[in-house]
């Protein structure tokens, strides 16, 4: 049994299979696929390609409110920063960096991300199921874990920050 | 993944005896204890209804660390959810079905309950460190 993290080859291979969005779906789950899948274009490349379109979303709601350089933005921009490297362990390009209006995060705020990554805990969970490769199975399982931790770091957060940021 | 449990059981049984009586900390390793106890019985039926024979406990396991501080206690407990974290990750990638979605409940308990104990977040749990 395979003991260690994803290997380089891993990812790349990943890579592959985002940038071959348009495959089929459906198929027998039964069985997990070997690694690599015998052609860039498998049942899995839709899923891999939903998992960074949610995960570019994650990315995109933590950067409009981290531009600051509190505590709790600086927080934020770490959390963003678990979702950037789900992109880019897939394969999926980073969305472009929009610039962030002066949006101070406050407990409402904190409220909306807890409730995006409540709902990408769920996906990613699914979607391990669904997934056919045992590897990207257990990379969006851990991709799962990873946003059931920023819940509990979100919930953490809420204490501190304002009720209200000013100007909102 | 049985093995695994039964090392986790030992080293919160272990934590629970040294935490300071009645403490919010000890309170937190009889949670971890009650946790991995419950799953090593459940894996332990699954594989009983799979025909495998279950491995037995060993009759202790050498910790990493001395335990004598609540310190030391957090980092056995973190060390000890980081490697359940490592082994259910692996589960869901050799497993399917039921099993894999136990896996995956496992390595999101596993990674949240590090947390508790002091851990931060990592991009992977149970994949990255």
């Amino acid at each position: 049994m395979d003991a260690g993290p994803l290997t380089r080859r891993q990812l790349l291979a990943w890579a592959g299979l985002a940038a071959a969005s348009g495959g089929c779906t459906g198929g027998d789950t039964s069985t997990p696929a070997p690694f690599p899948e015998p052609s860039g274009a498998g049942p899995d490349a839709r899923l891999v390609a939903q998992v960074v379109r949610g995960e570019s979303r994650l990315v995109a709601a933590y950067h409009a409110f981290s531009a600051g350089t509190s505590r709790l933005e600086r927080q934020l921009e770490r959390l963003g920063g678990d979702h950037r490297k789900h992109v880019t362990a897939l394969g999926g390009q980073l969305p472009s960096a929009a610039a962030r209006a002066p949006t101070r995060p406050d407990r409402q705020v904190l409220r909306h991300l807890r409730g995006l990554e409540a709902r990408a805990v769920e996906s990613r969970r699914r979607q391990c199921l669904a997934a056919r490769s045992g590897d990207l199975a257990r990379v969006l399982a851990a991709m799962a874990a990873s946003s059931a931790q920023h819940l509990v770091v979100l919930r953490g957060l809420a204490a501190a920050a304002p009720p209200r940021a000013a100007g909102r | 993944m049985l093995a695994g449990e039964h090392a986790a059981v030992y080293a919160y049984g272990v934590l629970g005896g040294r935490l300071a009586a009645g403490s919010a900390l000890q309170r937190q390793a009889g949670d971890g204890y009650v946790t991995h106890r419950t799953r090593r019985d459940e894996v332990s039926s699954m594989l009983e209804a799979l025909g495998a024979s279950p491995v037995a406990a060993e009759p202790g396991y050498l910790l990493p660390i001395p335990v004598d501080t609540a310190p030391q206690a957090r980092r056995v407990a973190r060390l000890v959810e980081d490697r359940c974290a490592v082994l259910y990750a692996q589960v869901v990638a050799t497993a399917v079905g039921r099993t894999r979605a136990y896996a995956a409940d496992s390595l999101i308990d596993a990674a949240t309950r590090g947390l508790s104990w002091g851990a931060t977040p990592v991009p992977l749990p149970g994949v990255q460190r």
